[in-house]
């Protein structure tokens, strides 16, 4: 199911789980992902790892990419076509990039709160031009550069009305160029269009359907659908292009190959697996980022599980003709 | 008010807390002792700490996986907590019913315990004791979960009276025998295993297939008995408040005796201690009263500077000056940095060296610990852009002669005393630096040098080291 223009509507069928990749001490403490041809990058932050690991579909874990020698605080990767990683460091204000086999091409960025200056810069996003969104968390603003770090742009201020941030986090760019930034501290979703110009908000504080307890990342697929990474309500909340909220994910996941690997060599933790309530293992604990490719996988980064938890949208595209006209009541006679 | 009011309310908030920054002392300056002790009794009526940022910024906070982090932060809780006894009280049960991580390896019980003191730990010791009763960090420590009904295991039982309420010579072989019948089958669920995702919780479980449901007889008392009746007939027991007084008043109030010598030493301060129980046994174990008691007696106020303080309230109270550590992480200010500094000073937290706890007072002094605390005081004044520097530079005003800075220092800092040797001592130090115009931009740098100067001079006493 591919898509290049947003369909009129959909008939979902469903968003089935689809895979778990990584685990502790190889995707300790996920925070970002990104994707190469056949590589799978994931920023990791901690203790057990501050680095960009690298796996493949099949769960390999083929070694790591950059390091605390680059960067201190990593808080959002990007891949480009050619594979090079952008890793940004929320302790020195700044962008590293490397290539893909982690060497060091250039770092760039300076601390303070002056126009192209940065003050713990997390999420990134690549506009439709190929230059670089930087959410900049502290100065409670997004700003734009070129990939060589020339100030393009800058949006918002610090505030609780529209197009105002309070420590905005997770940025996404959807197909048409408009801007989405997870409003961390104002527990909502605001909507920018390519000029930075406030389109709407979605969302309110609370943990009922359609509101938001710190929302982290924000990702918009082809569809138009928008997932919100809802990290203080361990969910993550699917609305469709028009806001409407369509279902919640809480984690179903399976053991990863390298996972199942790992239990299956040793006895006690097969024991004790076995003796455990199953049901918690499967469910997401802080979803910190959430991502989707053109394959309408939807990746969740199940941060304090230390694991990616994979869904794979099933739906049929409509046309306008279709699907009956919109009502503006409900009704009981459904069938 | 007084400079004694003041010396006496920064007594009070080192003791029932971590210490008082100078702003924090100014918040309390014109309320009255008692409701500055009614304040900290009630601490669901204070304000939450704002832990926004500090969650941000050390997001490994979200999964229990690392102890040293989650111990870290507890200290990093009562640097900036706006409810300073719920976090003092519940160091004092950890420092009472001592569990460890490094048997378990289990931090998110390690961290369940703490929390859980902090939410009991001012209500009631029969509350109090259940509730230690079913946590899987004290059950797993004390193997209560290989107390079987055909299988008898009595290290909980044991210790349950030993060291957790009645003490050594108030109970027979025979009673230890017969509480831990009582707590068969109390265990807990199997946790996940930390790989390959990570720690994951417990709870506590009572398996009625494994309780041995016959009759015991226990301190005299026959019945079919379980760990709740224990429990009950363990706080009827006067041994126990005098057990829990005597830990309070060496917590709290004065360095005593350590518990092995408690069968054999009597208390320092017998009548304070009798009237603690007293107060203790007339309320049926509530904590407040004992606490309201406690903290508004002349024994308590007549206490200041008899307590070595311990690695925690060294460091938090050490912070609160310097004003790192607060609600918004900076760079190099990982929380996990916090356990390390208390380990080296010997007290690792959510570790314990053993099922008895620290020994406290001038046990925490030796060669090693004392270079520590010394080193970790004074090196925090090293960098002269911590606020904490700025805010006494600035309550010290434009001018300061050499004869005032010592003592103007010491009101800012404390209010704190030196002895008269340590007093000459760092005078001569003020006399060398002589009159300082804090208003000349010229001298700005050298004047901040020689103030932070000053305050590692005081920093280093050994007044310092006593709370």
């Amino acid at each position: 199911m591919t898509t290049t223009s947003i369909p009129y509507d959909l008939l979902r069928s469903g968003f089935p789980y689809y895979m778990t990749l990584g685990q502790r001490r190889v995707t300790t403490a996920p925070v970002d992902i990104g994707f190469g041809k056949e590589n799978i990058y994931i920023l990791t932050k901690g203790g057990l790892g501050t680095q960009i690991r690298v796996l493949n579909w099949e769960d390999e874990n083929l070694g790591v990419r950059g390091g605390t020698d680059l960067f201190q605080w990593p808080a959002g990767l990007l891949v480009d076509d050619e594979e090079n990683l952008y890793v940004s460091d929320e302790a020195k204000d700044c962008l590293v990039i490397m290539n893909k086999d982690g060497e060091h091409i250039e770092t760039w960025g300076e601390s303070g709160s002056d126009e192209g200056q940065l003050n713990r810069p997390s999420s990134l996003a690549f506009d439709l031009e190929g230059n670089i969104f930087i959410s900049d968390t502290m100065n409670h603003r997004i700003q734009k550069f070129t990939r060589d770090g020339k100030f393009l742009q800058s949006i918002g201020e610090h505030g609780t009305g529209d197009g105002q941030f309070d420590m905005p986090w997770g940025i996404s760019v959807d197909q048409l160029g408009n801007l989405y930034v997870a409003d961390w501290r104002n527990d909502r979703v605001q909507k920018f269009d390519q000029e930075g110009n406030f389109i709407l908000s979605l969302g309110s504080s609370g943990s009922e359907k359609g509101q938001f307890k710190r929302p982290t990342a924000v990702t918009v697929d082809n569809h138009g659908d928008i997932y919100v990474s809802d990290a203080e309500n361990d969910r993550v909340q699917l609305f469709n292009k028009d806001l409407k909220y369509i279902q919640s994910f809480h984690g179903n996941a399976t053991l990863s190959p390298s996972g199942q690997q790992y239990i299956l060599a040793n006895a006690v933790t097969l024991r004790l697996r076995s003796m455990a309530d199953f049901e918690k293992t499967q469910r997401l604990n802080a979803p910190m980022m959430v991502k989707v490719d053109d394959e309408f996988r939807l990746f969740i980064l199940d941060y304090g599980n230390h694991r990616i938890q994979i869904y794979k949208k099933d739906a049929v595209e409509l046309s306008k003709e279709q699907i009956a006209p919109e009502m503006r009541n409900p009704i009981l006679f459904t069938t | 008010m007084s400079s004694n009011d003041l010396k006496l309310k920064a007594h009070l908030l080192r003791r029932a807390g971590f210490g008082a920054s100078p702003k924090e002392l100014d918040q309390v300056a014109d309320k009255s002792y008692e409701d500055i002790v009614e304040d900290l009794l009630h601490p669901d009526k204070a304000e939450e700490i704002n832990m926004d940022y500090i969650k941000r910024y050390n997001p490994e906070l979200r999964y229990p996986d690392t102890h040293p982090l989650h111990a870290g932060f507890w200290i990093w809780r009562m640097i900036n907590t706006k409810k300073p006894l719920e976090e003092k009280i519940a160091l004092f049960w950890h420092h009472v019913f001592a569990t460890a991580w490094y048997k378990g390896e289990h931090t998110p019980s390690q961290i369940e315990q703490i929390e859980t003191f902090r939410k009991n730990g001012l209500s009631n010791i029969k509350q109090i004791l259940n509730d230690l009763a079913k946590d899987p960090a004290m059950n797993y420590w004390l193997d209560n979960c290989e107390n079987h009904s055909d299988q008898p295991n009595e290290n909980w039982g044991r210790e349950l009276l030993e060291l957790f309420s009645m003490g050594v010579g108030n109970y027979s072989e025979e009673d230890i025998k017969q509480a831990s019948r009582a707590f068969t089958g109390w265990t807990f669920e199997q946790p996940l295993p930390l790989y390959p995702y990570g720690n994951y919780e417990t709870k506590f479980v009572f398996d009625k297939s494994d309780h041995d449901f016959g009759e015991k007889t226990f301190l005299g008392r026959t019945g079919d008995f379980n760990g709740e009746d224990i429990i009950d007939i363990i706080c009827e027991e006067r041994a126990t408040a005098l057990f829990i007084c005597r830990h309070l008043y060496n917590f709290f109030v004065e360095d005593e005796p350590q518990i092995p010598a408690w069968n054999i030493e009597p208390p320092r301060n017998p009548e304070a201690i009798d009237q603690m129980i007293d107060v203790l046994m007339s309320n049926d174990g509530e904590m407040l009263p004992l606490l309201r008691f406690m903290f508004n007696s002349e024994f308590f106020k007549d206490s200041m500077y008899k307590k070595v303080k311990n690695p925690c309230e060294l460091i938090a109270g050490t912070l609160k000056l310097t004003g790192t550590y607060g609600i918004m992480p900076k760079q190099g200010e990982e929380v996990g940095k916090l356990y390390g500094i208390g380990s080296v000073m010997g007290q690792a937290l959510m570790n314990p060296p053993t099922v008895e706890g620290w020994h406290t007072g001038h046990e925490w002094i030796d060669g090693g610990t004392l270079n520590e605390r010394v080193n970790f005081a004074v090196n925090q004044f090293n960098d002269l852009s911590v606020p904490g520097l700025s805010d006494i530079i600035s309550r010290l005003g434009d001018h300061v002669k050499s004869s005032e800075l010592l003592d103007k220092c010491l009101e800012i800092i404390g209010p704190f005393e030196l002895g008269k040797q340590a007093y000459d001592a760092l005078n001569e130090y003020a006399e060398a630096v002589g009159d300082l115009d804090l208003t000349n931009d010229a001298s700005i740098e050298l004047n901040n040098e020689y103030i932070a100067r000053m305050v590692q001079l005081i920093l280093s006493t050994r007044e310092y080291q006593f709370a």
